[in-house]
C-alpha cells in the first residue's frame, strides 16, 4: 500500500487559495449559533408591552435557583417572564428547531438542498385536520377540558401523521419507498389538503373562519407548561435520536445505491427520517400551526456556511431555527404593536425574499 | 473468491445476464469486456451484491451473498460506479472519509489518516482540503477510487476482499488509465480480487490477469489473455476485425483491421 510514484508530484502541488472554499468548515459556526440562541431568547424574554432588561431577565431566571443578581424587578415582570414569555421562547426555540431539522432530513433524503418538510404531506394534513376539528368540531361530544385543550393539536397531529403514512404509502412498491414518487405524491396530497380547507371554511361561521386563518399562519400565543412538556418530550429526543444517523444521511448524499454499497440499510434510513420529521414537524405545528420557510431557509443557510457534513449540519441547523423561530415572534410581537403579527406570515414575509436571494446568488455562481 | 453459478437476472422483462458461471480470483484482475449493452455493469452488479439473481447464486468463498451482513460486506467489497453521484459541497477528504462508514469501531483520527493515504494512492493527498465542486471529470472519478480504497484498508491488510470497478478509466487521460490500472494490479497483489469493466481490449490485454467477454448477457468467452481475446472471439463480441501484435514487453497489442460487420442496431429495437 504504497503511493503511486508516477503521482507524487502531482499530489504536492500546490491547492489555489480559491479552491479551499468549503476547505475548513466553519468550526466557529457552532459555538456562535448557540451564542445566538442565548442573544435571541433574552431579547424574547425582554422585549414586549411590559420591557424587561436584561439584568432584569438574568435576576428573574437566577431566582428559581436562590440566586439573588443586583437587578431588581417586579413582581408583575417576573410573572411576564415566567408565565408567558418564557414558555413562548422555548416553544419556539423547540419547534424552530424541530421545523429546521425536518428541513435537514428531508433536503439529505430528496438530495436537494431546496425541500421543505412538508414536502410529505404532514404539514398539509396537520392543517387540514385542524380546519375540520375548528369547523366540525362543534357536533362532536365536547365539554371535557381535556377535549378542550387537547382536541386541537391532537386532530392536528394525527392529521398530520395519517397524511405522511397515506403519501409514504402511495410511493412505496416492492417494499422501497421511491423518493421521486414520494415528492409527486406529496404534492397531489398537499394540493388535495388545500382543497379541504378551502371548502371547510366556505362552511365555517365568522369565529371558525378566524381561528382556522390564525392557524393557517400560526402563533405561539398558546405557549404554556403541559403544551411546552409535550413538544419537549418529542422533539428533544427526536434532536438527538436524529443527530445519530448524521454519517448514514452524508452517504445518501451519493445517492441510494452507493449509500447501500457502503453498508447504509437505505430504506430503513427513509422510513426512519419520514418518521422523525412526522414526528418533529407533526407535534410543534400542533400546537403553533403552521409555520413555513423556517424548515426549508435555515438548514439551507447553515449549508452555505458549514458545508454537507450532517455531522456538524444537524446540530447547527437545529441551533438556527431555534434563532430563526424565536427572532421572528420577536418581530411579530412588537412590529405592529399592540396588535400580534402571525409568526408564519413573519417568516413567510422575511423568508421568501431571502429565498430568492439564495437562488439568485447560486444563479449567479453558475451562469451556464 | 467470488463466484457466480449459473446466474440469471432479468430487468425491465428482459434477460441483462444469463446463466453466468465464473469466479472471480484472490490476486487477480479480471477484466470484464463487451459491446455496449453487452450485461458487464449488470454483471458487476451482481458480483457486488447491489442486484439480487432471479435464478442461480452468488457467493463469497461458500457463503451465499445474500446472506453476509451488509456492513460486514461493505467492509469486504467496495465498488466504483460507472456513473459517478454528482458532487455536494464538500471537502474531498470528506468524501473520501464515507468509505470508512463501514468501519464504526475505528477512531476519527485512524479514518483521516486512512483517507489520506488513499487519496495519495490516487495521486490527490494535494486536494485533501479543496471542495469537490472544483474538481475535473478525471479528478472526481480518482476520488471515488480513493474512497474505495479507504473502505477497502482492513481487506488489504487481511489479504481478503474485492475491488469491483466500472468503467473507471472512462474520463480519463490515456497517462491516468494505465496508472488507474496499475494501481489496481497493486491492490490485486494485496490479495485482492479486483475486477474492472473496461472498453478498451488493449488495457484489458495489458493489465488483465484473465479476460471475461461478454455477448447478449452471457459470457462469450473466459479465459488468460491470450486464450479468451481471440480475433475470432473478438469479432464475436464486436462484430470488429482485431489483429493481436506481440509488443517488445510480451504482451499482445490489438488493431482494429476490419470493417464493422454489423449495421448499427437500437437497442430493443429494430435496425
Amino acid at each position: 500500500m504504497t503511493a503511486n510514484p508516477a503521482w507524487a508530484a502531482e499530489s504536492a502541488a500546490a491547492i489555489p487559495r480559491e479552491a479551499t472554499r468549503h476547505a475548513e468548515p466553519a468550526r466557529w459556526l457552532i459555538p456562535a449559533l448557540a451564542a445566538g440562541v442565548v442573544l435571541v431568547s433574552i431579547l424574547g424574554l425582554g422585549l414586549g408591552a411590559v420591557a424587561i432588561a436584561p439584568g432584569q431577565v438574568a435576576a428573574i431566571l437566577a431566582a428559581p435557583f436562590g440566586l439573588d443578581l443586583p437587578w431588581s424587578y417586579s413582581r408583575l415582570e417576573s410573572s411576564v417572564l415566567l408565565n408567558i414569555r418564557l414558555p413562548r421562547v422555548l416553544l419556539g426555540a423547540l419547534t424552530g428547531a424541530g421545523l429546521s431539522l425536518g428541513g435537514a432530513w428531508m433536503q439529505a433524503l430528496f438530495r436537494n438542498p431546496l425541500a421543505d418538510p412538508g414536502l410529505i404531506g404532514v404539514s398539509s394534513g396537520a392543517a387540514a385536520a385542524a380546519a375540520a376539528f375548528t369547523v366540525l368540531g362543534g357536533a362532536l361530544p365536547a365539554g371535557a377540558v381535556l377535549f378542550a385543550t387537547w382536541g386541537l393539536p391532537a386532530a392536528a397531529v394525527i392529521g398530520g401523521w395519517l397524511m405522511a403514512l397515506l403519501v409514504v404509502r402511495l410511493a412505496s412498491t416492492g417494499g422501497r419507498v421511491r423518493v421521486d414518487h414520494m415528492l409527486l405524491a406529496g404534492i397531489a396530497i398537499n394540493t388535495l389538503a388545500g382543497a379541504v380547507i378551502g371548502l371547510l371554511m366556505l362552511i365555517a361561521n365568522d369565529a371558525q373562519l378566524r381561528e382556522v386563518a390564525f392557524w393557517s399562519f400560526g402563533s405561539l400565543g398558546r405557549a404554556d407548561e403541559p403544551i411546552l412538556l409535550a413538544v419537549g418530550l418529542t422533539a428533544v429526543p427526536l434532536i438527538l435520536a436524529g443527530l445519530l444517523c448524521a454519517p448514514w444521511l452524508n452517504a445518501l448524499l451519493l445517492g441510494e445505491n452507493e449509500a447501500a454499497l457502503l453498508g447504509v440499510p437505505v430504506e430503513r434510513l427513509k422510513h426512519l427520517a419520514i418518521a422523525f420529521t412526522c414526528l418533529a414537524v407533526g407535534s410543534s405545528v400542533a400546537f403553533t400551526g403552521l409555520i413555513g420557510f423556517v424548515g426549508l431557509v435555515a438548514p439551507h443557510m447553515v449549508r452555505l456556511l458549514i458545508g454537507s457534513d450532517h455531522r456538524r449540519l444537524l446540530p447547527a441547523a437545529a441551533l438556527m431555527g431555534a434563532i430563526l423561530l424565536p427572532l421572528a415572534d420577536v418581530l411579530s410581537r412588537t412590529v405592529a404593536a399592540p396588535v400580534e403579527l402571525p409568526i408564519g406570515l413573519v417568516t413567510a414575509l422575511l423568508g421568501a425574499p431571502f429565498f430568492l436571494g439564495l437562488l439568485l446568488r447560486e444563479q449567479r455562481r453558475q451562469p451556464s | 473468491m467470488i463466484s457466480l453459478d449459473q446466474v440469471t437476472c432479468r430487468r425491465g422483462g428482459r434477460a441483462v445476464v444469463r446463466e453466468a458461471t465464473t469466479l472471480f480470483a484472490r490476486s487477480e484482475v479480471t477484466a470484464v469486456l463487451g459491446a455496449n449493452g453487452a450485461g458487464k455493469s449488470s454483471l458487476l452488479r451482481l458480483a457486488s451484491g447491489e442486484w439480487t439473481p432471479h435464478t442461480g447464486h452468488v457467493r463469497w468463498d461458500v457463503t451465499p451473498l445474500a446472506r453476509l451482513e451488509r456492513s460486514e460486506l461493505a467492509r469486504r467489497r467496495a465498488v466504483v460506479s460507472q456513473v459517478l453521484p454528482a458532487a455536494f459541497p464538500c471537502r474531498v477528504l470528506d468524501l473520501v472519509l464515507l468509505g470508512r462508514l463501514p468501519h464504526r469501531t475505528t477512531s476519527r483520527r485512524t479514518d483521516t489518516e486512512t483517507s489520506l493515504r488513499a487519496l495519495d494512492e490516487v495521486g490527490l493527498a494535494g486536494l485533501a482540503a479543496r471542495s469537490v465542486e472544483t474538481l475535473s471529470g478525471g479528478e472526481h472519478a480518482r476520488v471515488h477510487l480513493a474512497r474505495a480504497l479507504a473502505q477497502l484498508s482492513e481487506a488489504r491488510t487481511a489479504g481478503d476482499g474485492a475491488l469491483l470497478l466500472d468503467e473507471p478509466t472512462a474520463s480519463l487521460d490515456p497517462a491516468h488509465q494505465h496508472r488507474i490500472l496499475e494501481l489496481a494490479r497493486a491492490i490485486a497483489g494485496d490479495g485482492l480480487a479486483v475486477i474492472v469493466v473496461l472498453h478498451d481490449v488493449n488495457l484489458a490485454a495489458a493489465y488483465a490477469d484473465r479476460v471475461i467477454l461478454m455477448r447478449e448477457g452471457g459470457i462469450a468467452a473466459v479465459g488468460t489473455v491470450r486464450d479468451a481475446l481471440t480475433p475470432a472471439a473478438l469479432r464475436e463480441v464486436y462484430s470488429l476485425d482485431f489483429t493481436p501484435v506481440p509488443t517488445p514487453s510480451g504482451t499482445l497489442f490489438f488493431v482494429p483491421t476490419g470493417h464493422c460487420h454489423e449495421p448499427m442496431i437500437q437497442q430493443g429495437g429494430t435496425p
